[in-house]
């Protein structure tokens, strides 16, 4: 399903659940999603390094079995940022869904 | 062509254009990924050769991913360059006078004006839709609407002066040499008139449409719509004016305009001053 535009929404939650990287991010959204959202890997990283730009994530390095992994988290101002457009997108899927119901 | 090879000419692909830097950072962070899904693959039980595959086609398309990164990682300094841009404008036109009075020249100085006005409005429009990147499509149009006029009039201002060495004739109000003029000065001439008529409007019209877009532009949103939209007002009013013979009306309107051009790059410096500080604000929905 094309979901273009929600990404980083998408990534923000994931990210409240604690740091994490760009592949478990990419898991996550698609097994929460039952699969339904699914989307390019490679789109995933300009995403989180714009997030990262706006100060929304925190990025740092960890080693991981002998590899260098970057980690990311949501920083306050993400985590604010979080749950306004969670009102949004709750206030945007309600009134879809009136409009829905009412046309059935 | 092996798996690893396929690997890194996707990620040669997706890092083109990137500071070294960036491109170590973004290759090591994909490779990584990569890896990851090669072996969950593998635990589902895929062959080797099918895991590479299965988890190369999951990354995507390499171009699009390319530009993708070079919008995230470029902007910054296209946002410096949009600012140092805007400035130069508002120095070089306070200096158009100087440049004729030294040269001696008004077609050394109109070119020089038309040029500046030309680029500098191609690289700030440009810099304006990077900015509202997911929020772009509102103004998508009239930005190429803009971009299509403001290059057919000056374009044509400029080649007038190169071949004729005067102005296009809806500057000199000779309009009864319009009758006797040869093709191609009527062509140049009807390209300039109606090219900066049709831009006044196109600029009326991006100023109405940038109304639409979520992106409040750091609070400064709807001051450079009004600015858009003025400039516009005045780029039609000055040609109706040239048309109807009312040149006092025509001189007022272009110092006006004149006016309204030097705040809008001066907005546009501001606007791109703060995004270059503060970072893109993409909208994180499409609703």
């Amino acid at each position: 399903m094309n979901f273009k535009g929600s990404l980083p929404l998408l990534i923000l939650r994931t990210l409240s659940a604690g740091p994490n990287h760009g592949y478990q991010i990419a898991k996550q959204i698609k097994q929460l999603s039952q699969g339904i959202l699914d989307f390019k890997e490679g789109t995933l990283y300009p995403t989180l390094h714009g997030l990262e730009q706006q100060g929304l994530l925190e990025a740092y390095e960890m080693e991981e079995h002998g590899r260098t992994r970057r980690y990311y988290r949501l920083t306050d101002s993400g985590r604010a940022t979080l749950a306004e457009e969670r009102q949004a997108w709750t206030r945007y899927a309600q009134a879809v869904n009136l409009v829905l119901e009412g046309a059935a | 062509m092996n798996a690893n090879q396929e690997l890194t000419r996707w990620l040669e692909m997706a890092t083109r254009g990137l500071s070294p830097a960036t491109k170590e950072q973004v290759r090591a962070e994909i490779e990584a990924h990569y890896a990851d899904a090669v072996g969950d693959y593998q635990a589902q039980g895929k062959t080797i050769a099918e895991a590479h595959q299965a988890a190369l086609a999951d990354l995507g398309d390499a171009p699009a991913t390319a530009r993708a990164l070079r919008g995230t990682h470029q902007a910054k300094w296209r946002y410096v360059k949009a600012v140092a841009i805007s400035l130069a404008v508002l120095l070089i036109l306070p200096l158009l006078p100087v440049i004729y009075n030294i040269s001696g020249s008004e077609k050394l100085a109109s070119i020089v004006l038309r040029l500046t006005l030309l680029f500098s409005t191609l690289y700030v429009l440009y810099s304006l839709k990077v900015l509202l990147r997911l929020d772009v499509r509102p103004v998508d149009r009239s930005i190429s609407f803009v971009i299509w006029c403001v290059i057919i009039a000056d374009g044509a201002r400029v080649l007038f002066w190169l071949l004729f060495n005067q102005p296009a004739i809806t500057e000199t109000a000779a309009r009864s040499w319009w009758l006797a003029a040869p093709f191609l000065v009527k062509v140049l001439d009807l390209a300039a008139l109606g090219g900066e008529f049709a831009s006044g409007i196109a600029l009326f019209l991006l100023g109405l449409d940038l109304m639409k877009v979520k992106n409040r532009l750091y609070g400064l949103r709807m001051p450079l719509c009004l600015l858009l939209m003025a400039v516009g007002c005045m780029e039609v009013g000055f040609i109706t004016a040239i048309m109807a013979e009312a040149y006092l009306a025509a001189e007022l309107l272009s110092a006006f305009g004149f006016l309204s051009i030097i705040l809008t790059f001066a907005l546009t410096s501001l606007l791109f001053f703060r995004a270059a500080y503060r970072g893109a604000a993409p909208p994180l929905r499409t609703v």
